[in-house]
């Protein structure tokens, strides 16, 4: 393993930051960090930087121990969710800051480091820009510049925490497979923070999730996301249904509805999560939960109807096309759940 | 465009009412310090300023300054610092400390050196048999000096440098600079007109301080008078035309201060506005 935490834990005053935390990533991984605000993934992130000190725990990467390592010796890139930029250098002198501060003896010419510059702008598509300052780039332009920044220390590890959090959508999504382009042509370990599902399971290699400092999954995208371990996991890692329910003798009921239990289920009461595209609409009196329509919006890939389970307010997305026949506002309709996830009522 | 705010009637009035309070309160007086230096014409402005005396105190004003102001930028340097970027127990009884020389009077500021120094202070005794003078002396200037323009620089350094936080730090240091590198290529760049503000109202403080100054002074003639102090002394003296000849050069101090601040604010407004707001 390139990357190694081992019971990492960090308190800041009396509050838990980290609790026990042990991870691991391979040489040219490309691994998310995930959690809510306050999951403890930043602090976690600015430990492996040298930005933190752990309280307790190691870090090894490639066999050395990299918490005995000062900031500066660790040779990681960091990108920052607000940039970070230098404001009073123009991209280039940003750029070539790594090099340019290196001791006299290691500092290449200036020449090459003129070049180095130039290719790393050109791989971050940024050429024209070389003498602008970050104040007259848009933040997709300044976010490009910053990871220049950091690739140009050819760091053996690179850090982002949030680095699109401060970006728009669209932005956002371009940045994501551009980022994802540049590791797999670079190579270099890739550790990235954010609190974004969908961009941790579209990017990485695998996703850590993290809830009150506390590492609760990990494992690869599809993975995690076809089996959350907690019903925590399960809400946090996209829309998701819910409804109570009861598991005795391997049979599932939940409103009304008798099933066999999916395996491993908790017995006694329970919570029967489901994501809202993984339910059949049938026609009443089909197996499955009985329930009555109350609105149907249909704009889009997905039909969205809205159902009510006795009290119980249900969202459900449905294809755009195949609805059972007469499905209308007021009327009866069955849901069957095709892959209910059943968890210990919390 | 800035959203503005329509006050029909109401704006010109209060437009009418600032200035004419300005004039009232700061121009008049201004020009009255002026007219009265100029009264014998400019010979007579001239003479009082020939004098050894006023010689003395132009240069023993300099020097204070010369000594005080650079004293007071690397303290306000070193309190900002580390009050913007640091976590530590006791900062906000060092922001209090940065700010009493504010609060307190400046007569007070030049007591506490002659109740420590002076030769029934504390410390008067000891430093008597050690043949060091402190109270009347220009020691004892630059010491009331300190204290009184303590605050400026750090004052004017806190604000921005906590807007700023410490991410680029922290970037420096990831890409291998050392401590002393990233003060003087990221940190320092990033405050230079701040800084430049500071010592400015520093410097324009500290030649024109005359309550602490006066306690520590002692008015020697020729040895620890200052410019603000002899302007008292002529004045004293029922030299009006001396007095307010020595009050223009400070008021003079003063305009200049304010006219560099302004001109580089024009200059480089879109540079300061980029350093803020990145």
């Amino acid at each position: 393993m390139s990357l190694s935490i081992k019971s990492v834990a960090k308190a800041f005053g009396r509050y838990p930051a980290l609790r026990n935390v042990s991870l691991e990533a391979r040489q040219g991984e490309f691994l998310a960090l995930l959690g809510p605000s306050g999951s403890g993934k930043t602090t976690l992130l600015r430990i492996l930087a040298g930005l933190d000190q752990a309280d307790a725990g190691e870090v090894t990467f490639q066999g050395e121990d990299f918490l005995a390592l000062p900031a500066r010796e660790r040779r990681v890139g960091m990108v920052f969710q607000h940039y970070a930029l230098f404001r009073h250098m123009t991209v280039a002198r940003n750029v070539a800051f790594g090099l340019s501060v290196r001791p006299r003896r290691q500092r290449p010419s200036n020449a090459e480091i003129d070049k180095r510059v130039a290719d790393l702008l050109r791989l971050v598509q940024l050429e024209g820009l070389a003498d602008r300052y970050p104040a007259q780039l848009s933040g997709g332009q300044r976010q490009r510049v910053a990871l220049a920044r950091a690739l140009a220390i050819e760091p053996r590890m690179l850090l982002l925490d949030e680095p699109f959090g401060a970006l728009d959508a669209k932005v956002r999504r371009e940045l994501r497979h551009w980022l994802r382009r540049i590791h797999d042509e670079t190579g270099v370990t890739t550790v990235f923070v954010t609190h974004d599902q969908e961009e941790a399971l579209d990017l990485a290699d695998r996703v850590a999730i993290l809830s009150e400092g506390e590492l609760v999954q990990v494992g690869p995208p599809q993975e995690v996301y076809e089996n959350p371990r907690t019903a925590f996991i399960f809400d946090f890692l996209g829309a998701s249904c819910r409804m109570p329910g009861e598991v005795a003798g391997g049979r599932l009921r939940v409103a009304g509805w008798d099933a066999e239990a999916p395996a491993g289920a908790p017995q006694g009461r329970v919570d029967v999560f489901f994501r809202p595209h993984e339910v059949a609409l049938l026609p009443p009196g089909e197996d499955g939960v009985a329930a009555t329509v109350r609105s149907i919006f249909a704009a889009g890939p997905l039909t969205r109807v809205d159902c009510a389970v006795g009290d119980e307010h249900l969202e459900i997305h449905g294809p755009a096309h195949g609805l059972p026949e007469g499905l209308a506002a007021g009327q009866p309709v069955t849901l069957k759940l095709l892959r209910p996830s059943v968890y210990p009522a919390g | 465009m800035k959203p503005r705010i329509e006050l029909p009637g109401l704006a010109p009035l209060l437009v009418l009412l600032a200035t004419a309070s300005m004039a009232l309160l700061i121009v008049m007086p201004l020009g009255m310090v002026f007219a009265e230096a100029f009264r014998n014409g400019i010979a007579g402005y001239l003479e009082p300023l020939r004098e050894p005396d006023a010689w003395a105190a132009i240069r023993l004003t300099l020097l204070v300054a010369a000594i005080s102001v650079p004293l007071n930028a690397v303290f306000g340097i070193a309190a900002a610092w580390s009050i913007a970027k640091f976590e530590f127990k006791g900062k906000s009884i060092l922001l209090a400390l940065i700010d009493l020389p504010f609060s307190i009077s400046p007569v007070i500021s030049g007591l506490v050196w002659v109740l420590l120094f002076g030769a029934q202070g504390w410390f008067g005794p000891m430093l008597e048999e050690a043949g060091i003078k402190v109270i009347f002396t220009t020691t004892g200037l630059v010491l009331a000096t300190i204290l009184v323009t303590l605050p400026f620089v750090a004052r004017e350094l806190i604000p921005l440098m906590q807007e700023q936080g410490t991410d680029e730090e922290a970037a420096a240091i990831t890409l291998g600079a050392g401590g002393l590198t990233t003060f003087f290529l990221v940190t320092l760049p990033n405050i230079r007109w701040a800084l430049l503000y500071g010592v400015l109202l520093c410097n324009a403080r500290a030649m024109g301080e005359f309550g602490a100054v006066s306690v520590v002074s002692g008015h020697i003639r020729g040895l620890t008078n200052t410019l603000p102090l002899h302007v008292e002394i002529l004045y004293n003296e029922y030299d009006f035309v001396g007095a307010f000849a020595a009050a223009s050069l400070l008021a003079t101090l003063g305009l200049v201060t304010l006219i560099v601040k302004t001109g580089l604010e024009l200059r480089y407004a879109g540079e300061m506005r980029a350093m803020r707001r990145h």
